[in-house]
């Protein structure tokens, strides 16, 4: 789960923890970003990203949607007395984190996860010291070559910068993958910058030197990742973690069910149309075969990691197109780099080891 | 070509046909040119033939003289033929920039080579439809041509700002922007992928696995053969061994069945001819 609660921002909290038991309908708020406040009612709007009406639609309007929505379903899911327990769900992660394998309350995990990517993306947004114009994008941009170097905004703290350097080589190195990643993605979706822990889930779960058996080791972090969610997708993959590998073990309990049931009926009969099935379920594992490209994708992707967001940016269309146009994406992007609050990323850094373990 | 003298000939000719009898009466006009004969010759000639002032032919001269045996020369000989001065009649090496731009381009990024390229071109001048400003071209994908183009645009303009830029610090600006705009490429179609997947798409099977399926086919069919000739690779190794034995050549012999799967045949008859 992630662990930026309150308590770590500081000036900026998340979601405020409503006592839901208490009373049920009135749930959740839209939280005020003091930066957004300050750029609704200020002429030039968000200094080098935003324009005021642009603020005033993702977020202020944007969100109160979002907030309407979520609490609508939420008093539904409560009126039919099913889905999410009220005990638990006084928080956005909570919600998601319960809501997410459960298709009927698809609902509220969209809105649940669409407020918080959102205000994770707005919180760790700040106002460039110097106000430029917005450039609207023309057609010509499409062909312009990104910027190399000639960047503004690394971050300063001395942690972060290492952590950075050693993950993805330098911070140019970093400042393209990110953008790249953002400017790829082709409806909603945001781009994260994670903190990856070492181990997965089900190794911590199965680890034999617990101290206690019910707790589960904390995840150690030494490593950063980029990582891309799209439309309401959330970060965490310890919550959404192995789907496909669920479908396996599933799979692979069909058989043993299947197996089981061929040895109760052969002391019956023969068994014969029992065996057929299982052979069909095993000739679909070819021993043989290498294993698909999905498979080595599987093996090698942050399946149940515990991974820690640390930045978001959103590359929704819906954030550049009313300031910068069809054709400002990646005017967009710069200027979001530049508007990066690297304060509020430190402040999210959990602790780094360095110990070195094979990733898996 | 051939002078042509016969209109000044005409009264020559029609007294020479009278005479004979190919014609039977005068023509009207014929005792008028007659008394009245043309005074100027209207035939065309060369100026120089004319005035006798071209000098001769130094080929000619080669003939009629008298060697010392007492022949006479009157034909060029195989040496005379010879072509003396080749490089007039030789067709000229183009040389161009690009070339060796291209050149070391591909020397340092041969995997370029393997991305599929289309070399027909509609008209021939697609060329004039690219401004290379810019890297990235509406009409023409990225490739080691874009970084050949864009290198000389920088040079040409460098010069035009009074600030020239040497030939290897243009070719690097234009290489690393090459570079930024693949990893670009390359992002968006790993993003794309993921995306469509995130959003219900399914691959099948994509074109490099289909190939591998249909190289699959062909080893099959060999690996049967392979096995055959192991055996009888083998066979005929042990009966070489049997006979000729502990000898070294037989060391050298030992290669693997991918290097000489396809020699084994003469291989074996090497072996027999050494019994």
């Amino acid at each position: 789960m992630y662990r930026i609660g309150s308590r770590r921002l500081g000036k900026s909290s998340l979601l405020p923890r409503v006592n839901l038991s208490a009373q049920r309908n009135v749930s959740f708020k839209l939280p005020s970003i003091l930066t957004l406040e300050n750029a609704k009612n200020k002429q030039e709007g968000f200094n080098g990203l935003f324009s005021a009406s642009t603020v005033n639609e993702l977020w202020f309007k944007r969100g109160q949607e979002l907030v309407q929505g979520l609490n609508q379903s939420l008093e539904q899911s409560y009126a039919s007395n099913e889905g999410v327990s009220s005990a638990e769900s006084n928080n956005l992660q909570d919600i998601i984190a319960q809501t997410i394998h459960k298709p009927e309350l698809y609902g509220i995990y969209c809105y649940a996860s669409f407020l918080y990517n959102l205000q994770f993306f707005l919180e760790s947004l700040k106002e460039s010291a110097v106000s430029k114009p917005l450039h609207y994008g023309q057609p010509s941009d499409l062909l312009k070559t990104p910027q190399i170097d000639g960047f503004g905004n690394e971050p300063k703290d001395e942690k972060l910068r290492e952590w950075i350097i050693d993950s993805f080589g330098s911070i140019v190195e970093f400042r393209t993958l990110i953008l790249n990643s953002a400017k790829a993605i082709k409806g909603d979706g945001l781009v994260w910058l994670v903190a990856e822990s070492n181990l997965s889930q089900s190794v911590l779960k199965n680890s034999p030197n617990l101290a206690d058996p019910g707790q589960s080791k904390k995840p150690i972090y030494n490593k950063l990742a980029v990582v891309n969610t799209y439309n309401a997708g959330v970060v965490d993959d310890s919550i959404r973690s192995g789907q496909v590998q669920r479908l396996k073990q599933q799979k692979e309990a069909k058989i043993a069910a299947l197996k089981s049931k061929q040895a109760e009926r052969e002391s019956i009969e023969s068994g014969e149309t029992v065996a057929k099935e299982i052979e069909e379920l095993q000739n679909q594992v070819d021993e043989l075969t290498l294993g698909s490209v999905e498979d080595a994708e599987f093996a090698n992707l942050f399946t149940d990691k515990t991974l820690l967001p640390l930045l978001a940016v959103d590359a929704s269309p819906r954030n550049y197109l009313l300031d910068y146009g069809v054709f400002g994406k990646q005017q967009y992007l710069d200027n979001v780099w530049e508007s990066i609050d690297w304060d509020v990323v430190t402040r999210r850094l959990p602790d780094r080891t360095k110990q070195f373990i094979n990733t898996f | 070509m051939k002078i042509q003298t016969k209109a000044t000939t005409v009264l020559e000719r029609t007294s020479h046909y009278l005479k004979v009898g190919v014609l039977k009466q005068k023509p009207a006009w014929y005792d008028v040119v007659g008394a009245y004969p043309p005074h100027t010759d209207l035939t065309k000639k060369a100026k120089v033939l004319d005035l006798q002032a071209q000098r001769p032919d130094p080929y000619t001269s080669l003939f009629g003289t008298r060697n010392n045996d007492g022949t006479i020369k009157t034909r060029p000989s195989p040496e005379d033929r010879l072509q003396k001065n080749n490089s007039i009649s030789r067709i000229p090496k183009l040389e161009f920039l690009e070339d060796e731009l291209r050149d070391v381009f591909y020397h340092q990024h041969p995997w370029e080579f393997s991305r599929p390229k289309t070399l027909i071109e509609n008209k021939g001048d697609e060329f004039k439809e690219c401004d290379w400003s810019h890297m990235l071209q509406f009409n023409k994908p990225l490739d080691g041509e874009s970084v050949v183009q864009r290198t000389l645009w920088l040079l040409a303009e460098s010069k035009k700002q009074g600030k020239p830029k040497s030939l290897f610090e243009a070719y690097d600006k234009a290489r690393f922007e090459f570079y930024r705009l693949r990893m670009e490429e390359e992002m968006n179609s790993a993003v794309s992928k993921e995306e469509s997947t995130m959003y219900g798409a399914v691959f099948p099977s994509s074109n490099v696995e289909w190939g591998v399926q249909k190289e699959q086919e062909f080893i099959d069919v060999w690996a049967k053969v392979a096995q055959d000739k192991t055996k009888v690779a083998m066979a005929n190794r042990s009966r070489g061994t049997n006979t000729a034995a502990g000898s070294e050549e037989d060391k050298g012999s030992e290669t693997s069945i991918w290097e000489n799967s396809f020699e084994i045949g003469g291989e074996a008859e090497a072996t027999e001819e050494k019994k």
